[in-house]
């Protein structure tokens, strides 16, 4: 884990869309093919997304996220909804990924990241057999 | 049959339900059968194996009990810890490690003494941080038990009608924690 400190970035707006790539095995489809995410997706404490307006920015559209991972999901939070359960929203770029972000705070205990899962809604939903 | 790259068995997972299996369900088979078993007819404990595959690789996993049917969770979660196990590097595309082989042993004991026979199988779902958790979703509730690296298991219960919520150490609230579960049948 990662010792690095994050502050809460104001310039990210709360009604700011953060993607988080889904894989199969946080996925638990129902017997009518409804995909459920596991809170197990949202327990980092530095929690890795991607910030919608740099791709915006950049003229990527939001299945970018997931374009080197075939058969993921791509969920999104809002800034807000992260903000609301004492999370920090923080850019962090990185040369692979330049909209890459960061929601930083303590998730494991409290139910904190099941209420983060909560707030998600599918922006690219993953076939149950695919 | 899936194809078989290699074939893997550890100490750990061979010990797995060597003896919390056959105490789980010593009791269940007394308590069912005993009246039926003459004094000279004692149940014999047999030794049983079965083999999961997942990603290429084969676990095997031998254990010593009465020869009683397996309840309809064994299979499901066997194969959910094996799953887990066979993880690559990068599972999770955010740098994940692979899951840690003893937190599956660990909790592989730890949940085959609390299910009972017609409970409900739980998924076995990997965390970024190589540790695990068991999900149960029914009849409203959430329940989840946690078993991660360097922190002591605890399980997390959400009645999601209510509202109410609530977390507990483990093993100390294990009745309690069979308890929710027995209500989940």
């Amino acid at each position: 884990m990662s010792d690095r400190a994050f502050e809460d970035d104001p310039s990210i707006a709360d009604e700011e869309r953060l993607f988080r790539r889904i894989p199969r095995t946080w996925i638990d489809w129902d017997d009518d093919g409804n995909a459920a995410i596991s809170s197990a997706a949202f327990k980092d404490e530095e929690l890795s997304i991607n910030i919608e307006s740099v791709m915006i920015r950049d003229g990527r559209p939001p299945a970018d996220a997931v374009r080197q991972y075939p058969g993921y999901g791509l969920a999104a939070i809002t800034a807000a909804h992260a903000r609301s359960l004492n999370q920090l929203v923080a850019r962090d770029p990185i040369e692979e990924e330049p909209a890459h972000g960061v929601v930083y705070g303590q998730k494991k205990r409290g139910g904190i990241a099941g209420k983060l899962r909560d707030g998600a809604s599918w922006v690219i939903t993953p076939p149950p057999n695919g | 049959m899936p194809a078989v790259a290699t074939a893997e068995l550890t100490l750990p997972e061979r010990a797995i339900l060597a003896s919390s299996a056959s105490a789980a369900y010593l009791d269940h088979f007394s308590s069912v059968d005993r009246v039926l078993v003459s004094a000279l007819q004692q149940p014999m404990q047999v030794t049983r194996k079965r083999t999961y595959y997942s990603r290429g690789q084969a676990y095997t996993i031998e254990w010593r009990d009465f020869g009683q049917p397996l309840p309809a969770w064994f299979d499901p979660l066997v194969q959910g810890f094996v799953d887990v196990l066979t993880l690559p590097p990068n599972w999770n595309s955010y740098q994940a490690g692979t899951i840690d082989s003893q937190i599956v042993h660990d909790a592989m004991n730890f949940i085959n003494g609390v299910l009972g026979p017609t409970s409900p199988a739980p998924r076995i779902v990997p965390l970024s941080s190589g540790g695990l958790q068991l999900e149960w979703h029914r009849k409203s509730i959430d329940l989840e038990v946690v078993f991660d690296r360097g922190e002591q298991p605890f399980f997390y219960f959400r009645n999601r009608v209510s509202g109410d919520e609530s977390e507990h150490p483990l093993p100390e609230d294990n009745s309690l924690l069979s308890s929710i579960i027995a209500n989940l049948e």
